[in-house]
């Protein structure tokens, strides 16, 4: 139930906040229409910080309680903020290719998120060359707190270090700020990704459980 | 105009293609599971 009714507002929500973006928001005056990569930027960003928090908060839990319920959830919020940084990463290289007329700079929030990314594909293929379940958990379960230590650092790299990247339009101050519209535009974005995210988490831990389940009976096939 | 479109091509295209194969190592797994289940079934008949 929970399944279907996730099946259908995930798409509806990201259908309307494409709505939001492309049509509702209005057009910058500087960049024009190339600005409105922004809300799916921006959002896409955000999700993949939440994703590998999630990553943090369920690895702490499986270093406390040993369960490897944790270590799935810890394993496919990864994979999920993978895509979602990796997507953040290429639409802000989309943006920044015609507003900066370079498609990457090695400024300091460009660096921590493609790091970001990598320390989590890393992290990935650490958990398919282990094959021992028990020690997989444990070593990624440090490793993906390290990982997430690296979220906060990321946030405030654009308010430490004036480099490239735009100055933030949240929380950033007296200068920093988005006209109403544009913000609700970034609100419906953030909550549509958030639901997508919910949803790709869900079908990967099933995806996940199904595969230990055939590990478990192909174990019991050998045996006999 | 070009970059935007680019841009929310990628992101809908890396979402779908990623679903897609989920759903499709889904499916596998499955049909994997039936196979495995009645070979045991086969193995153990008088359970």
């Amino acid at each position: 139930m929970m399944d279907r009714t996730m099946g259908i507002a995930t798409p509806a929500a990201m259908l309307v906040a494409l709505y939001f973006a492309l049509i509702y928001a209005p057009t910058e005056a500087t960049m024009g229409t190339v600005q409105r990569i922004f809300y799916f930027h921006v959002s896409a960003g955000i999700l993949s910080y939440l994703a590998f928090i999630v990553v943090g908060v369920a690895s702490v839990m499986y270093l406390y309680n040993r369960e490897l319920k944790w270590d799935r959830l810890a394993y496919c919020s990864a994979e999920v903020g993978v895509l979602f940084a990796c997507s953040n990463i290429v639409m802000g290289m989309l943006w920044a290719k015609p507003v900066w007329g370079t498609w990457w700079v090695w400024d300091a929030r460009l660096t921590l998120q493609l790091l970001l990314a990598l320390i989590f594909v890393s992290y990935l293929m650490l958990g398919a060359y282990i094959a021992d379940p028990m020690k997989r958990a444990s070593l990624q379960a440090v490793f993906g707190l390290m990982g997430a230590a690296d979220v906060p650092i990321n946030y405030m790299a654009i308010r430490w270090w004036r480099t490239q990247h735009p100055s933030p339009v949240m929380f950033g101050g007296p200068d920093s700020g988005l006209a109403t519209p544009m913000y609700i535009a970034l609100g419906v974005a953030v909550f549509a990704m958030t639901l997508l995210y919910v949803y790709l988490v869900r079908k990967r831990i099933a995806v996940e459980r199904s595969s230990q389940e055939v590990e478990y009976f192909e174990q019991m096939v050998h045996a006999r | 105009m070009n970059w935007l479109v680019v841009a929310y091509a990628v992101f809908w295209t890396a979402v779908f293609v990623y679903t897609w194969s989920m759903g499709r190592k889904q499916k596998e797994l499955d049909r994997r599971l039936d196979e495995l289940r009645r070979l045991l079934a086969d193995q153990n008949p008088q359970q």
